[in-house]
């Protein structure tokens, strides 16, 4: 009887350890790589959503910021009045008393600001935006203009505040029930109806979670802001919306325009400008033409080991500390207000 | 003996070689996805970052071209006047709304890629002035009282595209005394 020899030889005890040592050896390189491969890919994904929240959050301040002042067909805005057959009347909720008002037309007979701004508090803005539900230490900014296109004069809306204008003038008014236009427009040429837009841009301290006593600081998300212009109902009111998270501080300073000479300008924060609404007067707000915008973005989770090697960040003449274990991107743009200009 | 144990022991080499390989190219393969999100994840941001720079460019060139427009628009706007006597004819990129002309058509790329209708201008733009005809204006210093006076209205649209991606559009209106 022959014993099958080979098919029963198995490994050695040094083969088998030879073998299991290089197996384990393979298997802890591979293992390392996609931990690191899947780190680098956590971080790749915060920094490209971090980058993609600072952009968006610019770019929707930059397009209202140049759209500020925009007024319709009127050129001069010392020919806009308010109508005395649709006055505006009481906004339901307002940001501060007149907040379209004071910002629209020409307290002083001239211009109006079309911009408004505090600077690191609520100041002005209580009134829409409760302390709790600003971020402390930001900037608030608030622009007016009209839509670029004309609403057609049967897509009016009731409680929504329009300006009638053309060439040579402009009529504010709040659309009523019955959706008529003013009766006492009188400027000449054919009109057409614009809407009024009034934003203001803040950041809240928290996302979609608000702070509860369990959770004193919410989901601790800074989060982008605007007041709107809007319609409730009959009247108009105020209403805010979240837009972009995670943005962790945001800057504005304004170019004024120097008395002495021609294009030169002073920036300065909202806070050196005056109070737009003791007018009359030419204050500094009627003679702002750019306005630049630093903003800070902020991962929204947190990272225990990192540590910033570029905090404290400069926003445009403000040194700002950030929270540990978060990164940071501080984007800016100065943007000229071409409809300020007159 | 020997030739039936060599031919026992072929086929389990054979075997153990074909493991190493499909092992390494299950290796190969979870590296290579890995490899694959890590790339689409920066050839998004690289599009986003693209698409950023082309708008600010855009918006830049725009800006430019509109400034352009105002300077050139006046002088030829002062010159059709001097030499018509006051009236505008229709010429390339100078059209007259006061006198029933179509206004400028903004969102039509093609209206406003033929040189026909719209002058050129910095990279990729097109401007194009409208007579508005003669407004009535009240001047600041009439303010108070109201009072109008008869002037040339004239807006400028300039366009500027990169491609399909971006485009922008700047709009100025100015005015001309009536002499």
């Amino acid at each position: 009887m022959i014993a099958p020899p080979c098919r029963q030889r198995g490994f050695s005890l040094i083969e088998l350890l030879i073998g299991s040592a290089l197996g384990l050896f393979l298997l802890a390189a591979v293992i390392s790589i996609y931990l690191s491969a899947k780190q680098t890919y956590n971080i790749q994904d915060r920094l490209a959503r971090m980058q993609e929240n600072a952009r968006l959050a610019l770019r929707l301040i930059t397009h209202d910021a140049r759209m500020a002042g925009y007024l319709g067909d009127v050129v001069q805005p010392w020919a806009i009045r308010e109508s005395t057959d649709q006055p505006l009347g009481k906004l339901t909720s307002e940001c501060h008393a007149g907040w379209v008002r004071s910002a629209v037309l020409p307290a002083d007979g001239i211009t109006a600001p079309m911009l408004t701004g505090t600077d690191n508090s609520p100041g002005l803005f209580a009134g829409c935006i409760a302390a709790g539900e600003h971020s402390k230490g930001t900037d608030i900014v608030a622009i007016y203009y009209t839509d670029a296109n004309p609403v057609a004069d049967t897509a009016i809306e009731q409680g929504k505040i329009y300006l009638r204008s053309t060439l040579s003038g402009g009529l504010l008014f709040k659309a009523g029930a019955d959706r008529s236009l003013p009766k006492d427009f009188s400027a000449t040429g054919t009109p057409h109806s614009f809407r009024l837009h009034a934003v203001a841009y803040y950041l809240r301290p928290w996302s979609i979670t608000p702070p509860t006593r369990e959770l004193p600081e919410g989901d601790g998300i800074p989060t982008l802001m605007r007041a709107t212009l809007s319609d409730c109902g009959a009247s108009a009111c105020v209403k805010s919306e979240a837009l972009v998270e995670g943005i962790a501080n945001l800057q504005i300073q304004y170019g004024v325009e120097d008395g002495a000479g021609l294009g030169t300008l002073r920036y300065l924060n909202a806070g050196q400008l005056g109070d737009f609404t003791r007018l009359p007067g030419k204050s500094a707000w009627q003679r702002v033409r750019a306005l630049r915008i630093a903003l800070l973005a902020r991962s929204l989770t947190v990272e225990p080991d990192f540590t910033d090697s570029n905090a404290p960040y400069t926003l445009a003449d403000q040194s700002v500390a950030v929270s540990a274990g978060f990164r940071h991107l501080l984007i800016s743009a100065t943007v000229a207000l071409r409809n300020k200009g007159i | 003996m020997p030739r039936h144990s060599r031919g026992q022991h072929l086929p389990s080499r054979r075997r153990m070689r074909g493991a190493v390989l499909a092992v390494a190219l299950i290796f190969l393969i979870a590296l290579m996805l890995l490899g694959i999100s890590v790339m689409s994840v920066s050839q998004q941001e690289l599009k986003m970052a693209g698409q950023f720079m082309r708008q600010s460019r855009v918006q830049t060139q725009t800006e430019d071209c509109l400034k352009t427009a105002e300077t050139t628009a006046a002088a030829q706007v002062d010159a059709q006047l001097n030499r018509s006597g006051g009236t505008l004819p229709r010429t390339p990129g100078l059209i007259d709304i006061g006198n029933g002309s179509a206004a400028a058509a903004i969102d039509d790329t093609d209206w406003w890629d033929d040189p026909a209708h719209t002058l050129p201008c910095a990279a990729n733009g097109r401007y194009v002035i409208e007579y508005l005809g003669v407004q009535d204006i009240i001047l600041p210093e009439d303010r108070y009282t109201g009072r109008t006076h008869p002037m040339h209205a004239f807006r400028i649209t300039a366009r500027g595209t990169s491609g399909s991606e971006a485009s922008v559009v700047l709009q100025t209106v100015f005015l001309r005394n009536r002499t």
